[in-house]
């Protein structure tokens, strides 16, 4: 696919971007932590893909390539939106179009629905050199080697920033099977 | 940024859950019940973070992707457009060579004839025609206007940062310059926000600066890196010709060309 994409074929590219479409997705929107804003790093993403595909050199994976431009974009967006003013709520804590599928999304389990936002939320308040490592790391599950391309660190470096994001996430959720979920939840917006 | 000391436990943990660790760290996170307790406790995060898989709106995936298509198309053009270019651009060369290398023959024949002359009247009167083309052959290419088609179709055809700068607005796409691998990873040096205006004086400040060049991006043949920066509102590297004439300013999303700012 990736070679008849290079060539021009346009339904190889169609079907290249689509196959990729939701992984790319993904990345934005657990980076960014909200749909508009996840949706608009999305498209970039892809449309950099697309320009930068002629130039696509084979050195790394193509999926590692994609997901370096999806970091980057969605990077990008994080900085737009610091520069952009505030106005009302930002969605920041609720995905809007888009939506979360877990494993125990059911009405009936409630518990499994607050302890996901909570980590959802707790997400969003990572530093966002630890959440990009933490997020290629357990939502990709890349490995070391990879996501130190994709986020121009050393691998040493990889390592400690996801042992310190889970750290920290760690101490956000509060102690294991915290019967109140309101107190393993985080109160505090990034 | 200053990255703060990881506590060794949890990174030596967290490696032990993505197993990147040696025989010895195994062993000691396994013999160590606290050790263990706290790799099932980050187990459960990193299971949390994996199992919550937002999924996109099909209709905004159609959306995207259709525009991402006719990106595409815009860049196929835009490859066809620099194709025909070089084809036009290498049918000048040929002719130009064609005629210099005509008006070097004619001034041979022409110092011929002086000597000539020299040595006898007769044989100049039968040169001269000869030598009195030469400078009409020479002239022909370097009339004003052949010499501004040929130099902006030279110009159009080799020179990406030019081009990058004034087609990446109509079409959406833009060349980098050839250029080698770079294995070593970068480390940020980072130059602030610039614009057209205030580029050259911040770039002339970092051209002596050699952090590692960046991995993900090809180093610019004949250029040095020198720092990160947001350039007219987009994330980019800077690189410097190692004459400090001018810098190359590269997009660090698509690692593509997107200005070439003189620095003299």
């Amino acid at each position: 696919l990736v070679v008849a994409a290079r060539r021009g074929d346009r339904q190889a590219l169609d079907a290249l971007l689509r196959a990729h479409y939701d992984q790319v997705y993904a990345v934005c929107f657990r980076l960014v932590g909200n749909a508009p804003d996840a949706a608009d790093a999305t498209q970039d993403a892809l449309i950099a893909i697309v320009r930068g595909l002629p130039r696509f050199d084979g050195r790394s994976r193509f999926s590692t390539w994609i997901y370096r431009i999806a970091t980057n974009a969605a990077l990008d967006e994080i900085r737009r939106r610091a520069r952009r003013p505030l106005l009302g709520h930002s969605g920041a804590d609720q995905p809007e179009s888009g939506r979360v599928e877990t494993a125990a999304s059911q009405p009936s389990d409630e518990r499994a629905v607050d302890d996901r936002l909570a980590v959802d939320a707790a997400l969003q308040r990572l530093p966002v050199e630890f959440r990009a490592a933490v997020v290629l790391r357990d939502l990709l599950d890349l490995e070391y080697a990879d996501i130190s391309v994709i986020l121009e660190v050393p691998p040493g470096t990889v390592r400690s920033r996801i042992a310190r994001g889970r750290a920290l996430l760690a101490e956000m959720l509060g102690p294991p099977g915290n019967p109140d979920p309101a107190a393993r939840r985080p109160s505090e917006r990034p | 940024m200053t990255e703060p000391a990881p506590v060794p436990d949890d990174e030596l943990v967290s490696a032990y859950l993505d197993d990147a660790v040696d025989a010895a760290d195994r062993a000691r996170v396994e013999n160590t019940p606290e050790l263990l307790a706290q790799a099932d406790r980050l187990a459960g995060i990193r299971n949390a973070v994996a199992t919550s898989r937002p999924v996109p709106d099909p209709r905004q995936r159609d959306e995207h992707i259709a525009n991402a298509l006719a990106e595409a198309a815009g860049v196929i053009d835009l490859a066809e457009r620099r194709e025909r270019r070089t084809r036009r651009f290498a049918v000048l060369s040929a002719a130009a060579a064609v005629l210099v290398v005509a008006g070097v023959l004619a001034l041979i024949a022409g110092r011929n004839d002086h000597d000539t002359s020299t040595a006898g009247k007769s044989v100049a009167a039968t040169t001269a025609p000869s030598a009195a083309g030469a400078p009409s052959a020479l002239a022909a290419p370097t009339t004003p206007a052949d010499a501004a088609g040929a130099s902006s179709d030279r110009a159009a055809s080799t020179t990406p940062a030019a081009e990058a700068a004034t087609t990446t607005v109509a079409a959406g796409a833009t060349t980098t310059p050839a250029s080698r691998p770079v294995a070593a990873p970068s480390s940020t040096a980072d130059l602030g926000t610039i614009d057209a205006e205030s580029a050259p004086a911040v770039l002339r400040g970092a051209r002596d600066r050699r952090p590692p060049a960046p991995a993900a991006c090809a180093l610019p043949s004949g250029t040095h890196y020198v720092g990160t920066a947001i350039y007219e509102g987009t994330s980019v590297y800077a690189f410097v010709t190692d004459s400090s004439a001018s810098a190359i300013v590269v997009d660090r999303l698509t690692c593509v060309v997107v200005a070439d700012v003189p620095l003299t």
